[in-house]
């Protein structure tokens, strides 16, 4: 048997085609043997029986001639006979060429011999003189030569019937035939039928098993089994793709270890990482079951990870604030959050921590989340120095306060003249101080705003608002301020603008202390300012534009920090655009500026839109 | 002559105070504490209070209480003027009983305008 599956397929169609080819030769035989038969039949009796028929027709007319002869006075029955006579000879000498049968020899010498003596007889008789003597004649015809005829005649008769026999024992051998040849023919039909069937299944089952066998192994490989072993014999090819599938079986095995062993090793590590960061770290699922908690976590809510894995977070950590933010962020994993933190308050030996809570979502894909991660930063000291800080400014703006009630409240009186009459200069300068002091209650109250948006204490109250309305209000504000002043202010506003997310008490001021600034350096008469809105991903740029005396870029880099102003400008506190920033940032945009000294001003700042 | 009593400890403050009231043709007590600011709402019954939260001995907001509490006084309106500015410390005051809240530093007309506002009410 050939090895390749190649081979045994040629070698099989090789042997279907030689049994179709045995069997058609096999059903050839037979039927020559039976065209043989047929032949036989022709040619060894139909002409012994012909000859003998007509020997049969000649003899008798031979006979009658004979007897006209001797009883009438014709004179033409000797010639009848001998053209008789030829007749018989010629098919005799037929039937003599042609002996096919047993006994047939015999016959034909007999009846040669019969026959021979009966022409002797018959010159003789032709020689006596029937005038002479009829009565011997008639006793040498019935004594000596009837008997002959009847002898001769017999003889053909018998050879007739040989020929008739065997014809018919021939034609019984002809039928058998050919019934065995139908039988064989239907045997070796059957017979390679069954053995082609078999030799089908067996190299079909040798060609399948192993692939049947080979795919039972890919599917335990593809269910990451890779410890998978084909046992093929030989060198075709199911075995070779055999040794190549263990090659790569093997390959995978090691990879796959290898991969373990370092995924193992990778995941240690992040552990090690987990477990050693000094913050607080829990991760839960959707369902707000714990996944993951820190050693920092564990001691900040005296847990133990081992006990509470796969436990609801509110069963182990009782702080609702904690669990709303991981509701929140695990039931709006794709929203944006515009306060991303969350303080809470946690009671460790019985004295209050004050704790930033981050929380995240998981997300694995753009459809699929994970779960929630939180960051939880121990900001007890910050919260302290903020205190601090807050008790400072507030303390600091107190003691500013009281004299500066004083001193409004002393220029009031003065003012007034209520001590008494006042000079011309003295009035004056009373009213510098006045005005002065005014400048200064400002920039304490702008001092204890700053403090508070840069602690995050200001309250921020954020509702979904057109910026344009903003502009409106603000424009209504500067309206007489700007007729004083001979200038304009105008907006350009696009068509359809989404909605942004804003405090708009503290957006108003942020805009109005824009505007304000820019009046003050406008050029009298002849200042325009433009406000304008673009949107662009995902947010917007607001724009405040104005064709004032521009500044330096020295004075822009400068221009957000705490008490930075133009020096060679007219006055005016430092502290607006500080605020500005500090609420800009609260809304979690950015603000920058864009001048020429001379050109003019631009403050661009961008807000996000809401989703 | 309406009577109003002003307490706080800055004496710069009271003096100014007192002085511009006075211009104004109102009666005027000055009082630089706490407990003294009690008894003198009792004994001088103003018709308005001016009262500053930050005191010596005991805070505004309990003086504020206190004269809120009393049958004799809790009628006087009583004006809160304080450089605490968060909201906070406003609300106080008006849980406590005060009428108004004046941030320091204040114009003197705006005081002015406050006092007669609350005293024509009064009247």
């Amino acid at each position: 048997m050939p090895k390749s599956i190649k081979g045994r397929l040629i070698s099989f169609f090789i042997m279907i085609l030689l049994i179709f080819t045995g069997s058609n030769i096999w059903a050839l035989i037979n039927f020559n043997s039976l065209s043989v038969s047929i032949d036989n039949i022709m040619e060894s009796n139909y002409r012994s029986i012909e000859a003998a028929q007509n020997m049969i027709v000649a003899i008798e007319r031979q006979d009658s001639a004979e007897l006209a002869h001797m009883f009438s006075e014709s004179d033409t029955t000797v010639s009848n006979f001998i053209e008789n006579q030829k007749i018989f000879l010629r098919w005799l000498t037929r039937a003599e060429d042609n002996i096919t049968e047993t006994g047939e020899q015999e016959v034909l010498a007999s009846i040669n011999q019969n026959y021979t003596e009966y022409i002797d007889r018959f010159t003789y008789l032709i020689s006596l003189n029937k005038e002479d003597d009829p009565k011997i004649m008639n006793d040498y015809y019935y004594q000596e030569i009837f008997p002959l005829f009847e002898e001769t005649k017999e003889g053909s008769r018998e050879l007739l019937a040989i020929n008739q026999n065997s014809m018919l024992a021939r034609k019984d051998n002809a039928h058998s035939i050919a019934r065995r040849a139908m039988i064989s023919t239907v045997v070796v039909s059957v017979l390679s039928i069954l053995f082609g069937l078999i030799i089908i299944t067996i190299l079909s089952n040798k060609i399948v098993a192993p692939i049947h066998n080979l795919i039972g192994k890919i599917k335990k490989i593809a269910e990451g089994n890779y410890n998978q072993k084909l046992s093929i014999e030989g060198d075709h090819e199911i075995a070779q793709l055999a040794k190549e599938f263990n090659q790569m079986a093997t390959k995978l095995l090691y990879y796959d270890e290898n991969n373990i062993n370092k995924l193992k090793e990778e995941k240690n590590k992040s552990e090690a990482i987990v477990e050693s960061i000094s913050d607080g770290i829990i991760v839960t699922d959707k369902e707000n079951r714990i996944q993951l908690i820190n050693y920092k976590a564990e001691k900040i809510f005296d847990i133990r990870e081992n006990y509470c894995l796969n436990q609801h977070l509110l069963e182990v950590v009782n702080n609702e604030k904690l669990f709303g933010l991981f509701k929140e962020v695990n039931e709006h994993p794709y929203e944006k959050r515009y306060k991303s933190y969350e303080d809470i308050v946690v009671k460790v030996e019985s004295v209050d921590k004050y704790y930033r809570v981050h929380v995240r979502p998981i997300k694995i894909s753009n459809e699929l989340h994970y779960g929630a991660v939180a960051l939880i930063q121990d900001v007890t000291k910050f919260k302290e120095v903020d205190q601090m800080k807050s008790d400072f400014i507030s303390t600091v703006s107190h003691e500013f306060r009281t004299p500066l009630t004083s001193i409004t409240m002393g220029v009031g009186l003065l003012l007034e003249e209520i001590p008494g009459k006042l000079t011309e200069k003295q009035q004056e300068l009373i009213e510098a101080i006045k005005e002065d002091s005014e400048r200064l209650n400002t920039l304490v109250g702008e001092l204890l705003d700053l403090s508070k948006l840069e602690s995050g204490k200001m309250q921020m109250d954020f509702q979904n608002h057109q910026i344009e309305a903003v502009f409106n209000y603000t424009i209504k504000i500067f309206k007489i301020q700007c007729e004083e002043i001979e200038a304009e202010i105008i907006k350009h506003v696009p068509e359809q603008l989404s909605e942004v997310r804003i405090d708009i008490s503290k957006m108003t001021w942020v805009i109005s202390n824009l505007i304000g600034n820019a009046i003050r350096y406008l050029p009298k008469p002849g200042g325009k300012i433009e406000l304008s809105i673009k949107e662009i991903y995902g947010k917007q740029i607001i724009s405040v534009k104005d064709n004032g005396s521009g500044m330096s870029e020295a004075m822009q880099k400068h221009i957000f920090e705490k008490f930075s102003q133009g020096k060679d400008l007219a006055g005016g506190a430092g502290l607006g655009l500080s605020i500005c920033k500090e609420i800009i940032k609260a809304h979690g945009g950015d603000i920058w500026v864009d001048s020429e000294t001379g050109k003019g001003t631009t403050f661009f700042f961008t807000v996000p839109i809401v989703e | 002559m309406q009577k109003i009593l002003v307490i706080d400890d800055e004496k710069n403050i009271l003096k100014s105070i007192v002085m511009y009231l006075e211009g104004h043709e109102y009666s005027v007590q000055a009082i630089s504490n706490g407990l003294d600011g009690i008894k003198s709402a009792k004994e001088y019954l103003p018709d308005l209070i001016l009262l500053d939260l930050v005191l010596p001995d005991i805070d505004g907001y309990m003086v504020c209480k206190t004269i809120k509490e009393s049958l004799e006084t809790e009628k006087i309106p009583i004006v809160i003027m304080s450089a605490k500015s968060q909201q906070v410390d406003i609300d106080k005051a008006f849980d406590v009983g005060a009428l108004d809240y004046i941030m320091k530093p204040f114009e003197p007309q705006k005081l002015l305008e406050k006092i007669q506002k609350y005293l024509k009410e009064v009247v």
